[in-house]
């Protein structure tokens, strides 16, 4: 591995999450919202893995293995509730949702 | 057996219980069946253990807990201990026994009325908290009970509270009762700091230590119970609430305002008389009180025409003579005139409410008259009754408020003796002018309207079962005078000997000495009797020449003596005097304090804090956007203010 | 610089291109493959980490099934709503660029000050390879050490499958009373309750849609709510 250090990990994961974010709050289209959160999800994975390797230590990927899982459920949901909106809105604009102000 | 005197509180207790929260419930009108039962049970054992105590001659008590018993609350120990001794006998016998005709005659008297089961429970209620009063062998225990009774008779009076009067008159009580309660709670302070203990009995107990405590500090103690027994036995300046006290219904006033928590007070001062006799000073204010109370209330009572009213005051009258009695020393005549007046006062109450339920709710005797025809059992009781109540010669009442004026004489007060002789003369009178205005004479009602009728044998079983005691029990219990079975009954109780093992023993030495040469000289004991005999049938002589055959003119007596007259019938003018230098005051504070510091300044703190959360929110509902990105970048930016905060922090943290 | 690191770059940079890609193409076919491209990219990076199983589970979870239920969720929308929509307001996109970049800074900052340590775990190389590699050691300390976390993560994806199904329900099952209970608004004026309160009175709802013929996708229909007042 070499020169390879935690840093060059970490910084990857934090680009990834930095992109995610930015993916939910510019769009506003909620499919596109949707995957940048499992971006996000992946670059929290990349710091965890990393953090585990060079600390010798395993739990950092079963970590990952929880939220993997975790984001499995989300997406299934999540999907769900974006046909449910559709169905309901004619739309994926997450703008135009705004019972939560009711 | 004393596993078993619990019973004697907690059976009422079961049936308020019961009747309060299943009383609606009940198909038909049988609240009255568990307040029954409970009464008699609550009777039998109260029965079988004076029969034990009887037959021992040693009280009986039962330790039911002990309330924060631990030794780090500076002997704070307060055991709730049910104890019986000769005086409580008395007391339990009185509450249960006439409590349960009470009960009887009750559920007559309020067959009509929508709150049947809410009247049984309260009087349940009120039994129970008597019995706890009379039951406690601590002043702790004692003053539950004391309060407990105050809560009922507030409830009670205030039964009818749709009626304004009554609910006036439910707050009236109450309050003049708490003024009262006031001062027991400052003595029951007093005596805690004193003696480090509230318990009556017992090597620790009150009654035991009272040598070497400062007579400054007893005096202090004694006074202030007796605020107290001012206030429940409506004595002196606290006595005004008990004649408004008659706007509760009739049994109500029969058990509670004339045969036993009225009497509580006395009942406290017999129990605690080993205190009082360590502090004559205040014996001697006691005295005085009750005498002026007996006299001021008899006066009052000669010119009432609300039958009820007229009761009133005659109670206030005879708890004078109680109260003067213990304050003479008296003590076993006040326990028998307790006795006996709990009795003939009940029947006297109950009569009056069934002349009421007859004559439809009507209660001015001078809308009555010749009533003896429609209601001969209740006029029958009613002057038996009245006999012991004007102490006829061979009544009841006659050989115990004897005995009191002869007690009250031999124990060096020949005034008061005489005062209550002139007393006696006026209660003679004013109970049988009630008597001629209600049951002879011409029917001054409108017959057209009223039909006076008996009342029904639920009404006048009772009636019956009163008057008897009321005629005889003087002569089972009194005779021979001052040494009859009452006393020696009683007489272990202010030995100190054979009743307590360990209470009063410093005192008891005195006082048995006293009790060995307590018998009144023959010529007293006779000359009392005489002139006991003659000023009652002279006060029933007068009553009959002026109301019976109006040979002497009532209008032309009330024209001569106009000034007396106005004095006695606006009651002294007591409740002026308080509405004047209590109410009024108190009613322009109180407007102070409503304008000006409730609705100007707290008002203003509370509507200024509502305004301003108003108006902050009304800007703050503008950032609830319902739109998810929003709220997203919401949790954005808190992400990388907690992230600076770590940096600006962490490593120290961290380090920590 | 060794293999490994230029790997790592190559790798690296993919995936943050591709990221990127996700974040700002037009057409959501276009964010979806690029998601793709970026989670297998990822995935070699968990290799390069030693993390071989998860790699494997990147690749079959999140291209083999989460990808996938992407696209059909896109092929389930109708184009038209699909529609290109423009980004969020601009004070909304411009915060966001700000605070993307506050929190970049930030975390660059951490990372460099080195700040981010711990205690060493008791699983070196050296011991991996000794347990009979990742996938056997994840095994065995899955299933001991994590055994309660494990059992509740499976209950979570079992509440997430009846969700999804529930959600999938055809509306024609979500009525009458049943409805209220598996309802999305509970309670609330609108959404479903106002559509069945609407069918009770037999007027059509203000805002509810024409769904056509339950079950079927109709693609030849105008936008519904178009030229109703919308």
């Amino acid at each position: 591995m070499g020169e390879l250090t935690l840093g060059h990990f970490l910084t990857l994961s934090a680009l990834l999450f930095v992109i995610g974010m930015l993916g939910v709050l510019t769009r506003k289209n909620i499919l596109i919202i949707f995957m940048s959160i499992e971006l996000m999800l992946n670059a929290v994975n990349v710091s965890l893995i990393a953090f585990g390797r060079y600390l010798d230590s395993i739990a950092g990927q079963i970590f990952a293995i929880f939220v993997i899982t975790i984001a499995a459920a989300e997406a299934a949901i999540g999907l769900g509730l974006i046909l449910v909106l559709t169905r309901r809105q004619d739309s994926v604009d997450v703008t135009s949702v705004s019972l939560l102000k009711e | 057996m004393e596993n078993w005197l619990f019973l004697i509180p907690l059976m009422p207790l079961l049936a308020f219980a019961f009747d309060l929260l299943l009383g609606r419930r009940f198909p038909g009108k049988w609240a009255h069946a568990p307040a029954w039962i409970a009464m008699a049970v609550a009777f039998v054992v109260s029965l079988l253990a004076v029969l034990r105590v009887a037959r021992t001659g040693e009280p009986v008590s039962q330790t039911l807990w002990r309330w924060m018993p631990g030794a780090d609350l500076g002997g704070f120990d307060i055991p709730f201990t049910i104890f019986i001794d000769q005086l409580t006998s008395v007391m339990i016998l009185i509450i249960t026994g006439i409590g349960f005709l009470i009960h009887i005659y009750s559920a007559g008297y309020m067959g009509h009325d929508p709150g049947y089961y809410r009247f049984f429970a309260y009087l349940s209620l009120f039994v129970f908290a008597m019995l706890v009063l009379v039951l406690g062998d601590n002043f702790l225990v004692m003053f539950f009970g004391w309060e407990g009774v105050g809560l009922c008779s507030y409830l009670l009076i205030g039964y009818w509270f749709d009626r304004r009067s009554a609910g006036d008159a439910a707050k009236k009580a109450f309050i003049v009762n708490r003024v009262g309660d006031f001062g027991f709670l400052i003595g029951m302070f007093l005596l805690f700091t004193t003696f480090g203990t509230l318990s009556f009995f017992g090597p620790e107990g009150i009654f035991a230590n009272l040598a070497g405590k400062g007579e400054g500090v007893l005096t202090a103690i004694g006074l202030l119970l007796f605020v107290g027994a001012m206030g429940k036995s409506a004595q002196g300046p606290l006595t005004v609430w008990l004649p408004d006290a008659m706007e509760g219904p009739t049994p109500v006033s029969a058990l509670i305002h004339a045969a036993t928590m009225v009497t509580a007070g006395v009942y406290m001062m017999v129990r605690a008389h080993a205190l009082y006799e360590a502090a004559p000073v205040a014996l001697l204010v006691v005295l005085i009180v009750g005498l002026a109370t007996c006299f001021i209330a008899a006066t009052i009572g000669l010119v009432q025409n609300d039958i009820k009213r007229v009761m009133a005051y005659s109670t206030v009258s005879q708890l004078g003579y109680m109260v003067f009695a213990v304050g003479a020393g008296a003590f076993i005549p006040a326990i028998f005139h307790l006795m006996t007046h709990a009795f003939f006062k009940a029947l006297l109450f109950l009569g009056a409410g069934s002349v009421i339920h007859g004559m439809h709710e009507e209660q001015d005797m001078r809308k009555m008259g010749g009533l003896r025809r429609s209601m001969p059992i209740t006029y029958a009781t009613l002057v038996a009754g009245s006999l012991a109540l004007a102490g006829f010669p061979l009544t009841a009442g006659f050989f115990s408020k004897d005995e009191i004026l002869v007690g009250t004489w031999f124990e060096g007060y020949p005034l008061a003796a005489i005062v209550g002789w002139i007393v006696a003369f006026m209660t003679a009178f004013y109970t049988f002018r009630m008597i001629f205005l209600t049951f002879h004479g011409q029917p001054r009602f409108d017959p057209e309207h009223v039909h006076p009728h008996e009342s029904p044998p639920v009404m006048t079983l009772p009636l019956i079962a009163l008057a008897i005691p009321s005629l005889l029990l003087g002569i089972i219990v009194g005779l021979p005078a001052e040494a009859g079975p009452i006393h020696q009954w009683l007489g272990p109780v202010f030995e100190g000997g054979g009743g307590h093992a360990d209470a009063a023993r410093t005192m008891a030495v005195a006082v048995a000495a006293a009790e060995e040469a307590h018998h009144p000289p023959a010529w007293l004991t006779v000359g009392g009797f005489a002139a006991s005999t003659l000023l009652s049938l002279a006060g029933i002589a007068l009553a009959w020449l002026m109301y019976g055959t109006g040979r002497i003119s009532a209008q032309a007596m009330g024209r001569r003596f106009a000034g007396l007259y106005a004095l006695f019938y606006n009651k002294w003018y007591l409740d002026d005097i308080y509405q004047a230098l209590i109410v009024a005051p108190l009613d322009v504070l109180a407007r102070i304090l409503w304008k000006w510091v409730d609705a100007g300044f707290i008002d203003g703190i509370v509507n200024g804090v509502a305004h301003l959360t108003g108006g902050v929110s009304q800007q703050l509902r503008k950032v609830q956007t319902g739109v998810v990105s929003n709220y997203a970048l919401a949790i954005a930016l808190g992400t990388v203010i907690i992230v600076g905060v770590y940096l600006l922090l962490g490593p120290q943290f961290l380090a920590r | 610089m060794d293999w490994a690191t230029i790997i790592f770059y190559l790798l690296a940079a993919v995936a943050v291109l591709t990221a990127a890609g996700v974040v700002f193409a037009r057409n959501p076919v276009h964010s979806a493959f690029a998601l793709v491209i970026s989670f297998l990219n990822v995935a070699g990076i968990y290799v390069l980490l030693g993390a071989e199983f998860l790699a494997a589970v990147q690749v079959i979870v999140y291209t083999g099934a989460i990808l996938v239920l992407f696209l059909f969720v896109i092929m389930l929308v109708r184009p038209e709503d699909l529609r290109e929509l423009n980004t969020a307001p601009r004070v909304q996109t411009a915060l966001a660029w700000l605070l993307g970049l506050a929190l970049f800074a930030e975390l660059g900052l951490v990372i460099a000050t080195g700040v981010l340590t711990g205690a060493r775990g008791p699983y070196p190389p050296e011991e991996v390879a000794a347990a009979g590699g990742n996938t056997q050691l994840i095994g065995r300390i899955l299933y001991s050490e994590f055994l309660l976390p494990f059992e509740v993560a499976s209950l979570v994806l079992l509440v997430a499958v009846v969700a999804a199904v529930i959600l999938g329900l055809p509306d024609r099952f979500l009525t009458g009373e049943r409805a209220r209970g598996l309802s999305l608004s509970l309670g609330h004026p609108t959404g479903a309750d106002r559509v069945l309160e609407a069918e009770r009175r037999g007027v059509p709802a203000v805002d509810a849609p024409d769904l056509g013929e339950p079950g079927t996708i109709d693609t030849g229909r105008a936008p519904v709510g178009a030229g109703r007042g919308r």
